[in-house]
């Protein structure tokens, strides 16, 4: 059976959702915390 | 695991150049300051092309410069992560407006493209194909819509590769004439947003004219062209049956499954983020940090911009499609501006 792959557009949406969900986690560690610029 | 590596030197370089971009502003600001002078303020996103222009030029075409290649090609990738990442930025009600006055343009845009780059492909003699793909990349978004129709059409490489490096040097001749004209004529944050996201063809150069303006024009720059990049099945979709209709090139089967395989899917994520931040999700630090991902990711994206424009490869396409795109382009970025001026003044942006 062939595998299905999913593709880079998939993928950057899945890496942007991980880090939108990696900085609404931290700020429960880290209530204050900003990313810097 | 060892493809994963391949993109390692190239991401560095990525990263060096726009950190490097960020250093000379910071630089310049500092010694403004220090010695009481006034320098020109001129914005990190322009430094990081113009390294990134610089290395690859000086060193673009050595045997040792390949190895950075698949890493400078992630940039798109950093665009679309930021372009989501925006969306926390973008309230679904400002999305609605902008994005559906963005629309009416595309269409406006559109016809403008194929009936200006039909004629003036015919009238310097360009092959009919390549006429398709210059009005599909000035009409919708640039290189992504020239590599899907390719596919769609059957098209040359040659024709994709020329109308790819067209709509490349419009594009970075735009960098540099689109801010400037825009302060020429006092144009506010919107109007500049909107005709930067709707006038410049490849994403990563769009956003760019946008954020060299301001801040807020580089937001409405970013939403505008995601609207713009939103239709692009359609128009590949049109091309495809067209030539399809004329036995030049296969059949479309389920013209539902052909229009969700081309639709960028990122557009989703940055609706979806959009909407997350609309309902009060995100308190003000998650906000914040948010929004300066997103520039990071966006710096990436501007070293990428001046990484892969080698000058010498554009040379090589000739210059008669050169001339029909900056004729085209120059026509339809005047007359796009003229539209959204007039906008303005009826409804207000």
């Amino acid at each position: 059976m062939k595998k299905a792959k999913l593709s880079l557009d998939w993928w950057t949406v899945i890496i942007a959702s991980a880090i939108v969900a990696g900085v609404c986690l931290y700020s429960r560690v880290q209530p204050h915390f900003t990313f810097p610029w | 695991m060892k493809k994963w590596f391949g993109y390692l030197p190239g991401v560095m370089l990525l990263a060096i150049v726009g950190y490097g971009g960020k250093l000379i502003e910071h630089s310049i600001a500092i010694y403004g300051k220090a010695h009481h002078l006034t320098l020109p303020n001129i914005e990190y996103v322009l430094w990081a092309i113009l390294l990134g222009l610089l290395v690859s030029n000086a060193f673009g075409d050595d045997r040792f410069f390949t190895v950075f290649k698949p890493g400078i090609g992630t940039y798109e990738m950093f665009l679309k992560i930021g372009i989501i990442l925006l969306g926390s930025r973008f309230i679904l009600a400002d999305v609605l407006k902008l994005g559906g006055v963005s629309l009416v343009m595309v269409a406006i845009e559109l016809g403008m493209a194929i009936v200006l780059m039909t004629w003036l492909g015919k009238k310097f003699g360009l092959p009919p194909k390549l006429i398709s793909l210059l009005a599909v990349g000035s009409s919708v978004c640039g290189v992504s819509a020239i590599i899907a129709t390719e596919g769609a059409i059957d098209a040359d490489e040659k024709d994709s590769s020329t109308a790819i490096a067209v709509i490349l040097s419009t594009g970075a001749l735009a960098l540099f004439t689109f801010p400037w004209i825009g302060h020429l004529l006092h144009l506010g944050n919107s109007v500049f947003g909107l005709w930067a996201g709707l006038g410049v063809d490849n994403t990563a150069e769009a956003v760019a004219t946008g954020a060299l303006y301001s801040d807020a024009a580089g937001k409405i720059a970013v939403l505008a062209k995601t609207a713009r990049n939103a239709t692009i099945g359609f128009i590949v979709l049109g091309y495809a049956l067209y030539w399809a209709k004329q036995g030049l090139a296969k059949e479309i089967g389920n013209k539902g499954s052909f229009l969700w395989k081309k639709f960028p899917k990122f557009v989703l994520g940055f609706l979806a983020v959009s909407l997350l931040a609309s309902m009060g999700t995100f308190d003000h630090n998650q906000l914040a940090s948010l929004a300066n991902l997103s520039r990071w990711a966006f710096l990436f994206t501007f070293a990428g911009v001046g990484l892969k424009t080698n000058v010498r490869d554009m040379l090589k396409q000739g210059v008669q499609p050169f001339i029909v795109g900056l004729l085209g382009e120059g026509v339809i970025a005047a007359m796009t501006l003229g539209l959204l001026v007039l906008t303005n003044k009826m409804i207000g942006l």
